[in-house]
C-alpha cells in the first residue's frame, strides 16, 4: 500500500486526479482519499497536524509491514542552487526546534536532486530566517518522520519536496507558487509510482499450515511453550527445505489421555520435525 | 533499481579534519555527502532492515571516542596467545554471508569506518604497555567485525596497521578475510608478526551462503601468492556447517586446498563450527527466513547457539583426523 501525505488541499489535488483517488466520507475532521492501492491524507499546516494526521493514517492502512510512506508538498529553497519547479528528494531532515536529524533510508535509484531540510513552526522568510545549513525549508517533515518512525522502517519513507519560493514571497505570489508546484508533478510522479517491493520474503507458514499447528495444538492440549515450540521447529523444517508439514498430520487427531502420552507424542513429533 | 553501493557518504560532525577522511571522501568521490551530528543517528535508527540496506549500503565515516581495543571473546579463538585482543575499525563489512553474526550484532546494513586512526595505535601502545603477561607478545585481531583486505581500495587500514605492526616488537596481528585482493599487499614488506588469516569454505558453501565473495578458487590463488611472497598465513575452516553430505564435501576440499598449496609453509589452521551469540541470532531469525543453514535444530549453551554438543564433536574429530594428514596436529586449532 502506498501511503502519501500532504499538507495542503492544493498539494493534494493532481495527485488525486491523477491516480483516480475518491474521497473517503467516514473520515472527516483529517480528509482521506484511496483507492484499492494508495491512500492519501491531507494533514494541515504544521508538524503536529501532520504527525496526528500520519499516525491516522497508518492506523487506517493496517499493515505497516507492507506500507510505502511518500511526504509531498512544497517547500522553500535556502539558496537557489535548486531552481523553482523542481523536485528535491530529501536525504536528511533536521528539527529546527528539538535540533534532532532524521535521516530515510536512500536505497532506490532516481533522477531527482537530492538535498537537506529544516523543518519549522512557523513560516521562514528572508525576514525571520536563522541561519541556515540546509537546502530547503517546510512546516512539516520532521513531524510525519517521527510518527511514521513508530510503525514504518527508514527504507520506507521516501521525502520529495518541490522548491516553489526562495523564502522571500507574500501572499500574492501563492498562485505562482503553487503553479510552480503542479508543473512539476509530472517529473516526479514516476518516483511516487515506482512500486518498491523490497524483496520482502512471503510468509514460510502458509495459512493451512498455521491452521494444521494451531489444530494439533488445541486437540493434544499442548501448553504455551510447547506449541511456541512446535511452531518454530515446523518453520526451521520448512526453511531448511521440507515440502510440506504431512509429516505431522497424523497427529491432527491425537487426543491423548494424559500429559506423559501428551509429552512422549510430542517429544516424537519435534523428533521428527529436526530430522 | 537501486542506488550503486556506497552512493552516500554521511560524515560525522568534526572527521573533516582527520587525513584518512580526505583519502576515503577522493576515492569515493561520486558519492553524495551528508553531514550528520553523531554516527549513531544513523547507524543506530531503530527498525532498519538489515538485509535491505545491503543491496545499497550506504558508508558512515566517524570518529572512534572509547573501546578503543577490546578483550578477545570466547567464541573466538587465541591460538594459544594469553594477551589476546581485537579492535573495530569497521563495523560492518562488503561481503553479506548467511551464517553472519554481525547480522545481528549491529543494527544496521551500512559500513562505519572510524577515521581516528591514530587514537587506536595510541590505545594499541597503551595496551602493548599494560598487557597482563608482559613475557608474551599483545595479540591483536584487526579484522573480525568486517573484512578489511576486501574493503582496502577504499580504506587503506590493513596496509597501514601492518606498517604500525612492524615497529612494535611486542605486537602479533591477525587480518581475517576472504578476499582475493593480494594487489595492496604488493608493496608491503611482509612481516612475521602480521598473519594474514584467509576464511575458506568449500566451493558449494560460498556460492550457497557467501554472498558477494570471491570464490575459493580466487582466494586461494591470493594465499598461493601471499605465501610464496613470505607472509604467514593461517586458514580458518570455520565456520563449518552441517549441510548434506558435510563430512564427504569438506575432506574433499581439504584435498583440493592442499593440492594447490603446500601445507608445510602453512602457518596454522582454524577449524570450527557454526557457533554464535544467542542474542544474536534471535534478531536474525526475525528478519530473515531464506536459508536454510540458520533454521538448524540448534542447542543454546551459554549464550550460545550452535550444533547439538555430540554433533560438533564428532565434525570436528572427523574433520581434524582429515586435516591430520596434511599438517601436524599441534598446528591445527578447534572450536568446539
Amino acid at each position: 500500500m502506498k501511503l502519501i501525505i500532504t499538507a495542503l488541499r492544493q498539494e493534494a489535488r493532481p495527485l488525486i486526479e491523477k491516480l483516480g483517488l475518491k474521497q473517503d466520507p467516514a473520515s472527516r475532521k483529517i480528509p482521506v482519499y484511496s483507492s484499492d492501492d494508495t491512500l492519501l491524507v491531507i494533514t494541515g499546516i504544521g508538524k503536529l497536524y501532520a504527525g496526528i494526521a500520519t499516525t491516522h493514517a497508518l492506523h487506517l492502512v493496517g499493515n505497516p509491514d507492507d506500507c510505502h510512506l511518500i511526504n509531498v508538498g512544497m517547500c522553500g529553497g535556502v539558496g537557489d542552487r535548486i531552481a523553482l519547479g523542481e523536485a528535491v528528494a530529501i536525504h536528511k531532515i533536521w528539527d529546527h526546534a528539538s535540533g534532532r536529524e532524521f535521516f530515510p533510508d536512500m536505497l532506490i535509484n532516481h533522477s531527482l536532486q537530492e538535498g537537506s531540510l529544516g523543518t519549522f513552526d512557523e513560516p521562514i522568510t528572508t525576514a525571520n530566517r536563522p541561519i541556515l545549513s540546509c537546502d530547503v525549508v517546510d512546516m512539516e517533515a520532521s513531524g510525519v518522520f517521527q510518527a511514521a518512525h513508530l510503525f514504518l522502517a527508514p527504507h520506507q519513507m521516501l521525502f520529495l519536496k518541490v522548491v516553489t519560493d526562495y523564502l522571500d514571497y507574500s501572499t500574492e505570489d501563492y498562485a505562482q507558487m503553487l503553479q510552480y508546484y503542479e508543473q512539476s508533478v509530472d517529473d516526479w510522479m514516476p518516483v511516487l509510482e515506482q512500486d518498491p517491493q523490497l524483496d520482502k520474503p512471503d510468509p514460510v507458514l502458509s495459512v493451512g499450515q498455521e491452521t494444521l499447528l494451531t489444530n494439533i495444538s488445541e486437540g493434544m492440549r499442548l501448553t504455551e511453550t510447547q506449541t511456541h515450540k512446535l511452531h518454530d521447529a515446523a518453520l526451521r523444517f520448512l526453511v531448511r527445505g521440507g515440502e510440506d508439514l504431512e509429516i505431522i498430520e497424523p497427529n491432527l487427531n491425537v487426543q491423548p489421555e494424559h500429559k506423559s502420552l501428551r509429552n512422549q507424542l510430542f517429544d516424537s513429533m519435534i523428533q521428527t520435525l529436526n530430522q | 533499481m537501486w542506488h550503486k553501493r556506497f552512493s552516500h557518504i554521511y560524515l560525522e560532525d568534526g572527521v573533516e579534519r582527520y587525513p584518512l577522511t580526505r583519502t576515503i571522501l577522493g576515492r569515493l568521490s561520486k558519492a553524495k555527502v551528508v553531514t550528520v551530528r553523531n554516527y549513531k543517528d544513523i547507524f543506530a535508527r531503530s527498525g532498519q532492515n538489515f538485509q535491505i540496506q545491503k543491496r545499497s549500503p550506504k558508508l558512515i565515516l566517524a570518529r572512534k571516542k572509547n573501546n578503543l581495543i577490546y578483550e578477545g571473546s570466547m567464541v573466538s579463538q587465541d591460538f594459544g596467545y594469553r594477551n589476546f585482543y581485537y579492535n573495530s575499525l569497521l563495523l560492518n563489512c562488503v561481503y553479506n554471508c548467511d551464517y553472519c553474526y554481525l547480522q545481528g550484532m549491529y543494527p544496521s546494513g551500512n559500513m562505519v569506518v572510524f577515521v581516528n586512526e591514530e587514537d587506536f595505535y595510541q590505545a594499541t601502545l597503551k595496551a602493548i604497555e599494560f598487557r597482563p603477561f608482559q613475557e608474551e607478545p599483545l595479540y591483536l585481531c584487526i579484522s573480525y567485525d568486517t573484512d578489511l583486505l576486501a574493503y582496502e581500495t577504499v580504506v587503506p587500514y590493513a596496509t597501514r596497521f601492518i606498517e604500525f605492526t612492524r615497529s612494535q616488537e611486542d605486537l602479533v596481528i591477525e587480518l581475517r578475510t576472504k578476499s582475493a585482493n593480494w594487489r595492496p599487499l604488493e608493496d608491503v614488506i611482509p612481516n612475521e608478526r602480521c598473519i594474514l588469516a584467509w576464511t575458506l569454505s568449500p566451493p558449494m558453501v560460498a556460492k550457497a551462503y557467501e554472498q558477494l565473495t570471491p570464490s575459493p578458487e580466487q582466494r586461494i590463488q591470493a594465499i598461493k601468492h601471499c605465501i610464496d611472497r613470505g607472509w604467514p598465513v593461517r586458514l580458518c575452516f570455520d565456520p563449518v556447517l552441517r549441510i548434506k553430505d558435510w563430512e564427504k564435501v569438506y575432506v574433499k576440499f581439504f584435498k583440493e586446498v592442499f593440492k594447490l598449496l603446500p601445507a608445510e609453509k602453512i602457518r596454522d589452521v582454524s577449524l570450527g563450527v557454526f557457533r554464535m551469540n544467542a542474542d544474536y541470532y534471535k534478531r536474525i531469525k526475525k528478519q530473515r527466513t531464506d536459508s536454510d543453514i540458520l533454521f538448524y535444530p540448534f542447542e543454546s549453551s551459554q549464550s550460545l547457539i550452535s550444533y547439538p554438543v555430540d554433533e560438533r564433536l564428532h565434525m570436528i574429530e572427523t574433520l581434524k583426523a582429515a586435516l591430520v594428514k596434511f599438517l601436524p596436529a599441534e598446528k591445527i586449532a578447534t572450536w568446539t
